[in-house]
């Protein structure tokens, strides 16, 4: 019906992205401002930022009415409830963004957040309760990998009814049937029921099929921790390849570290709202110290870290840097170690390897046996090649449980030179040495 | 770099179709008929497939079932309540009847259920989704198609001369179609938000089984029930298949036809009411 532009919905700009001007936080549609907390100047210009809309999220909220479970009323058709009913808990609550055509944008915050509501409604899956939601173009979700598989059918009859759902037809899916077969990597195994398959291979025919759909729009949901590595890094290079491609990209992980590379663009969520939206550079490590202080906050009087220091503060990417801090406990941390914090995430950092983007998590804990003694360790570390890009940063140290609650952490600003493509050519070596001081 | 068989490259947001999602009302505009025939027939394949996946005989256990009904059925209404053909032989006749139930029933209780079964799927991606409660009535084709087959084999061994008239079979089964699918339209949303339905329904299908002269000729209902074989479409249905292929008379157009008409609006009714509430459903399951 609305087969033409609708140009009343594009966000100012034209696509393509001039050096000039400065950058600044793309409109948020014309209804409303989302607030911010603070909107910083990103030292780079990602692509696409100013590119046309090609979905507009205007004033949605969404809530789940339990109290119509069974009643008649629910079933009839007809415009629901203006006002969530009382007690209602809002998934999302008055989110108003717009993400740019081609661009990637990963959607951040803690469970119940609204993430996964919003990749729904993008999806089209549901509608807002309230708002609008646009979306040019059509949308693949790789919600779930292995989308509707029936486990008696084989992999063949399970691949043609799932081209189906995403609206592939007959005719494309048997000219991209060879790509599909291959990058699933389960040709070998086509004619068995997928009953047989193990849950990679699982993954592997459903991320293979969604990745080769025409669609603009794609939806990425966890999938970045399914699979083993080989499977991860291939999903994430053919991410990559998509949006580069041109197509708009929106990845919901908690995995923070996979996040910079992929997306030019972060959306913070909090109780269904946004409250933060910019490069990655600058939302993410604002996310992950206002969680750190969270759990500060409630940390115990075991453990302390003082005296922190970075060398320099400020450092190109693969550059070298060097913590220096004290840490002190009073009992031993059964279950904790002590690490490098480093910009986003513990010593967890995504590392970028050669041309073709190789992404790969480096755990990097200090051998500090705080978890078995008490005492006062006087730290150094360096950290030979900073795989971070351009931007603003933290670095420091930190006491995990269980690798990953956070029980203390102690940062001081990072500020880290020049441009993103430098991040392409990074290695991350740790350094340490630390000695026991006498408490 | 570009091989054909590749995704294409997306088209600028201006030239491309906008869905619009807002409470109550949305538009979609990538469900075009003919991928949402594709998508039903793929559908409709794969239950076949999976419902005979595992077994040995395949296609003969599709009539497994009626044969079964017929012939326990068949004892106790020929042997107990003395039923007869009324001049069509009492196999062909009940078989004519069970099949033509058989394709009603699951297209109209599957169809109902088929909602709630699908509920990881319609909950993940987007799809036109009155696909999923037309399935099973499609699906359903199948088995009745080799139920006639086999109803042409056993009414010739019974001495009956098919004629021309049989032809009109395909009028009677699609009335009774539009009939199922608008039941399964109307059910698949509505067994969502009240599942007791879904206890209520198979009881009112067993109830509407022996009110429908299934495993009895028309002739048989008594003149104070007469309403039952006018009113009711199966009934209708039952006997018009049953005038053309073993009477070998023209069904009754008339009757047909207003069933037909009442079918279609009725159809198109629960359609509206299904793309009127398929946006809550997935809320609901």
């Amino acid at each position: 019906m609305s087969a033409g532009a609708e140009p009343e919905y594009r966000s100012g700009g034209e696509e393509g992205d001039a050096a000039s001007g400065e950058l600044s936080i793309p409109e948020v549609g014309p209804v409303e401002q989302v607030e911010f907390d603070e909107v910083a100047e990103p030292t780079i210009r990602p692509p696409h930022w100013d590119a046309p809309a090609s979905i507009v999220v205007r004033g949605v909220s969404k809530w789940y009415d339990s109290r119509n479970r069974g009643r008649l009323r629910a079933a009839l058709p007809g415009r629901p409830s203006k006002e969530p009913p009382p007690g209602a808990v809002l998934a999302l609550d008055d989110a108003s963004f717009e993400i740019g055509d081609g661009q990637s944008v990963g959607i951040i915050g803690n469970n119940g957040a609204g993430k996964s509501t919003a990749l729904k409604l993008i999806a089209g899956v549901t509608a807002p309760s309230q708002g609008e939601i646009r979306v040019a173009g059509r949308v693949a979700s790789m919600i779930e990998l292995g989308l509707g598989f029936n486990p008696e059918m084989t992999g063949r009859e399970n691949l043609r009814f799932s081209a189906g759902l995403l609206g592939m037809s007959r005719r494309v899916l048997a000219k991209r049937w060879e790509d599909i077969v291959d990058f699933s990597g389960v040709a070998h195994a086509l004619e068995n029921p997928t009953k047989t398959y193990s849950s990679g291979m699982l993954a592997r025919l459903g991320f293979a099929l969604a990745s080769h759909s025409d669609a603009e729009i794609i939806l990425v949901d966890e999938v970045l921790s399914v699979g083993d590595f080989d499977f991860q890094r291939r999903s994430l290079e053919r991410i990559m390849k998509l949006n580069r491609e041109g197509r708009t990209t929106i990845i919901v992980t908690h995995n923070l570290s996979a996040l910079p590379p992929l997306c030019h663009r972060i959306i913070q969520l909090e109780k269904g709202r946004v409250v933060a939206d910019g490069v990655p550079g600058d939302v993410i490590p604002e996310y992950v110290l206002a969680e750190a202080e969270k759990y500060a906050a409630h940390g115990n009087e075991e453990v302390h870290i003082s005296d922190v220091e970075l060398r320099p503060t400020s450092v190109h990417p693969g550059g070298r840097l060097t913590v220096r801090g004290v840490i002190e406990t009073t009992e031993p941390l059964v279950g904790c170690k002590a690490v490098v914090r480093l910009g986003m995430g513990q010593a967890l950092v995504a590392v970028m390897e050669g041309d073709d983007s190789l992404t790969r998590l480096v755990d990097e804990p200090l051998d500090i046996r705080i978890d078995r003694q008490a005492g006062r360790w006087q730290v150094e570390a360096t950290v030979e090649s900073l795989p971070l890009f351009a931007g603003d940063y933290v670095a420091g140290l930190a006491v995990v449980r269980d690798d990953t609650t956070e029980v203390i952490s102690r940062t001081m600003p990072l500020d880290i030179l020049g441009s993103r493509d430098d991040w392409m050519k990074i290695r991350v070596r740790l350094e340490e040495n630390h000695q026991r001081l006498d408490p | 770099m570009e091989a054909p068989s590749r995704p294409q490259t997306p088209a600028p947001v201006a030239l491309q179709r906008w869905t619009v999602l807002r409470p109550g009302s949305s538009k979609r505009p990538w469900a075009s008929a003919a991928a949402t025939r594709e998508l039903l027939w793929e559908s409709a394949a794969r239950e076949l497939r999976g419902r005979y996946k595992q077994n040995v005989g395949k296609g003969v256990w599709m009539l497994v079932q009626p044969i079964a009904m017929v012939l326990i059925y068949g004892f106790v209404f020929t042997q107990i309540f003395k039923a007869t053909g009324h001049g069509l032989p009492y196999l062909s006749m009940a078989w004519a009847g069970i099949i033509c139930w058989q394709f009603f029933q699951h297209g109209v209780q599957i169809g109902m259920f088929s909602v709630i079964f699908e509920a990881g799927t319609l909950s993940k991606v987007w799809f036109p989704r009155v696909v999923v409660p037309l399935t099973p009535g499609t699906a359903a084709f199948a088995d009745l198609g080799l139920g006639f087959v086999v109803l042409f084999l056993v009414a010739t061994v019974q001495g009956v001369s098919i004629g021309i008239t049989a032809v009109a079979l395909v009028v009677p089964v699609a009335m009774l179609a539009v009939w199922m699918f608008a039941l399964a339209l109307l059910l698949a949303p509505l067994a969502v938000f009240l599942r007791d339905l879904t206890s209520i329904v198979p009881l009112l299908l067993r109830l509407g089984f022996f009110a429908s002269p299934i495993m009895y000729s028309v002739f048989e209902i008594p003149e104070q029930f007469s309403w039952l074989a006018t009113w009711n479409p199966v009934a209708v249905a039952v006997t018009g298949v049953r005038d053309a292929v073993l009477a070998g008379v023209w069904p009754d157009w008339r009757l047909i036809g207003i069933h037909a008409v009442a079918g279609l609006v009725l159809l198109a009714a629960t359609y509206t009411y299904f793309t009127r509430v398929e946006d809550r459903l997935v809320d609901a399951l």
